[in-house]
């Protein structure tokens, strides 16, 4: 460990690393949902990490998240100890998951705004009206959650996620269940974070959108990264039948 | 302000809203109770002594039975769309978030006791009106108690199987001294007593509040990770 | 390695049936006869030892769930439920003994005493403990959750005390035996008793740990075998 300069902050791997996971175990009781991952995404680049279900692929979210604390090893995101300063993490952390996260009986600008509070933003109504001019909202922003269509809904929950400016934005199969126009505008959203430099890792089914829009990939089987390379490495059809072969 | 408290008076101001808008929580609770002091009154024996001597006893399990069948919504609503991992996500204090869900809790068990009291006068016959200043305390310290053991339990029976029969089950015995207590300095007070007579449970009930306030402030972590 | 526990069990297991053996001849031969209550006052000796044996149970399982919260051992989570569920089987067996000692003595099975009540709301937070136990399937949140409960169950015990006295001073009460001093071979055989019920305890606490890090230690084994 020590030969990798984990043990301070400003080593070089630190800096330009977004997240860095190191020995990762996860247990729930005795079943191993996540086995000895080491992963290392750099500062600005899109990851795409592929699996089939069960692989352990959300709970690896999670962690990277802090919601969960790891069993064993060691995970920062951006230089923070997920451990020890999981705050510091959720403050550069934007999620987006098949669950909206949004109260369907408060307004969109309602919506946005608590979140926004809660995350401590200042100029919380500038910044609103700018992610709801984003996502395309700014007219229906007094109406309710509830009478919103699933793909407005998306779109908002996209609103909350990048809300306060994360510099990684973690993706949990955002593709599913979205209409074409919620998913174009997605596609554009992570276009424009990378032109940003910001991080994007993206745990998706959809082996053509996740190789279009990444950098690297990843492949998670039965809670083990069984590889890791570049996109440029790979196409689909040889992906699909990788994957297909180890099941 | 701290941002803590402009955290938990996010929260406190989000449940707010969302039950003026909906009604649901707070009309459901109030029927319950005035079902429970209605079938209460079949028990004894109509215009009967015993019903004055128990009408603090009756106030307070009417309130809590509807007290506890409005927790178990209390965090449902965090539930729907996973809203509570987006609270989660966020870098606020767990402590604020309970404190933003117990003043929620402790508001609509206020008003609850409001509307149970003149059901009290009407239907069991007691003088309330003479002793009302005094009631303040006694059911200020009874229904923050009642929060916060009730908030703690009720986000963590949130996952379980049995959450109706659990969230019961857990709160009603750890809520044992406040309750003594809110009965108690409720019946002294009805009985004319002044304020100091009750000083005792008064010192309890308030005890009881601040010990479980810091404590659930502190643990509240530990039951929002995953 | 995993043969050392096994000891202290054994240990504690001989000095508590030693005393056990011993103990009621110093309760029924040795010791008097209370002169007021006859001989119902004789299961006072186990009654308050049950009591005291409850007490350090639940006192463990505080301890132990604060340093679970603390190290998020999985060790420490075990403590905590096996005194808990040690502590639980004495609460029960005060709760048990005390109508047998009220009945011939105040006429009733139960009496609203103050210590009896505080034993009884005690019982039924601790039985809440493990229910919850039994409905959270998930093992981490179920360790924590009860770690919680353990922590907050036991900060309780000083207002349930107080709140009991004061319900009972409000409304006229029996004064109970125990109050009055002892005279000497009564004392020497409550303190035997209370000595024997702590061995009991720790044996009982001891073993049940082993068995709990046995069947731990078969699901890793299943765990593996499955992976």
């Amino acid at each position: 460990m020590d030969g990798l300069g984990l043990n301070t902050l400003h080593s070089p791997l630190m800096i330009t690393s977004a997240i860095v996971i190191r020995n990762l175990t996860h247990r729930f009781g005795h079943f191993a949902a996540l086995q000895d991952i080491d992963l290392v995404v750099p500062k600005g680049q899109t990851f795409a990490l592929f699996g089939p279900n069960g692989a352990g692929k959300t709970t690896l979210l999670r962690l990277i998240a802090a919601l969960t604390r790891p069993s064993s090893g060691e995970i920062w995101v951006c230089g923070d100890n997920a451990r020890r300063d999981p705050k510091m993490i959720r403050k550069n952390i934007g999620f987006i998951s098949h669950h909206t996260m949004l109260y369907d009986d408060l307004t969109a600008r309602e919506n946005l705004a608590f979140y926004g509070c809660m995350y401590g933003l200042q100029n919380l109504d500038a910044r609103v009206e700018e992610v709801l001019g984003a996502v395309g909202l700014t007219d229906r922003q007094r109406d309710r959650v509830r009478d919103f269509s699933r793909g407005m809904k998306q779109r908002l929950a996209i609103a909350r996620s990048i809300l306060h400016q994360p510099s990684i934005l973690l993706l949990d199969e955002p593709f599913t269940g979205l209409d074409t126009a919620a998913q174009s505008m997605l596609s554009n959203l992570l276009i424009a974070l990378k032109a940003e430099e910001r991080t994007v890792f993206l745990v998706t089914h959809d082996f053509a959108k996740g190789l279009a829009l990444a950098d690297r990939f990843g492949i998670l089987l039965r809670g083990q990264l069984i590889r890791e390379a570049s996109t440029k490495e790979v196409d689909e059809s040889e992906l699909r039948t990788q994957i297909n072969s180890r099941l | 302000m701290p941002l803590f408290f402009i955290q938990s008076l996010a929260i406190l101001q989000k449940d707010l809203k969302i039950e003026w808008r909906t009604r649901e929580r707070l009309g459901a609770m109030a029927f319950f109770a005035f079902l429970v002091v209605l079938i209460f009154n079949f028990a004894f024996e109509p215009a009967s002594p015993i019903v004055k001597t128990a009408a603090p006893g009756i106030f307070w399990i009417a309130t809590v039975f509807a007290g506890l069948l409005g927790l178990s919504r209390s965090f449902a609503i965090e539930k729907q769309n996973d809203c509570l991992m987006g609270l989660r996500l966020t870098p606020a204090d767990p402590g604020a978030i309970f404190l933003g869900k117990m003043l929620g809790n402790a508001i609509a068990m206020l008003i609850l006791a409001a509307l149970i009291l003149p059901v009290l006068v009407v239907f069991l016959n007691v003088e309330i009106a003479p002793a009302l200043p005094r009631l303040i305390l006694p059911i200020l310290f009874g229904t923050l108690g009642f929060a916060a053991v009730g908030t703690l339990f009720s986000a963590m029976s949130l996952n379980t199987r049995l959450r109706e029969a659990l969230l019961p089950m857990l709160t009603l015995p750890m809520l044992v001294p406040a309750l003594l207590a809110a009965i108690e300095s409720f019946r002294a007070v009805l009985a004319g007593h002044p304020l100091s007579k009750i000083a005792d449970w008064l010192v309890l009930g308030g005890a009881f509040v601040a010990l479980f306030v810091a404590a659930c402030l502190l643990l509240f972590e530990c039951v929002l990770e995953d | 390695m995993h043969r050392r526990p096994y000891i202290l069990p054994f240990v504690f297991g001989m000095l508590a049936l030693i005393g056990l053996a011993i103990a009621p001849y110093l309760v029924f031969v040795y010791a008097g006869i209370e002169k007021e209550m006859g001989l119902a006052q004789k299961i006072f000796y186990y009654h308050v030892s049950s009591a005291f044996a409850m007490y350090i149970g639940f006192s463990l399982c505080f301890v132990f769930s604060i340093r679970y919260l603390w190290k998020r051992d999985k060790r420490c989570d075990l403590w905590a439920a096996c005194s808990a569920e040690v502590g639980l089987l004495f609460c029960s067996l005060v709760l048990l003994t005390g109508p047998i000692w009220a009945k011939p003595v105040w006429g009733a099975w139960w009496v609203w005493d103050a210590q009896l009540t505080l034993t009884l709301v005690l019982w039924l937070i601790f039985v809440a403990y493990f229910m919850l136990r039994t409905h959270i399937e998930d093992p981490v949140q179920n360790a924590r959750f009860r770690a919680v409960l353990g922590i907050v169950g036991f900060l309780n015990v000083p207002f349930i005390h107080y709140a009991t006295k004061l319900w009972r001073t409000h409304h006229p009460e029996v004064v109970r035996g125990e109050e009055i001093g002892l005279p000497p071979d009564m004392k020497t055989a409550f303190f035997f008793c209370v000595l024997t019920f702590f061995m009991l305890f720790f044996a009982l606490l001891f073993k049940r740990v082993s068995v709990e890090k046995a069947r731990d230690e078969l699901e890793s084994l299943k765990a593996e075998m499955r992976a």
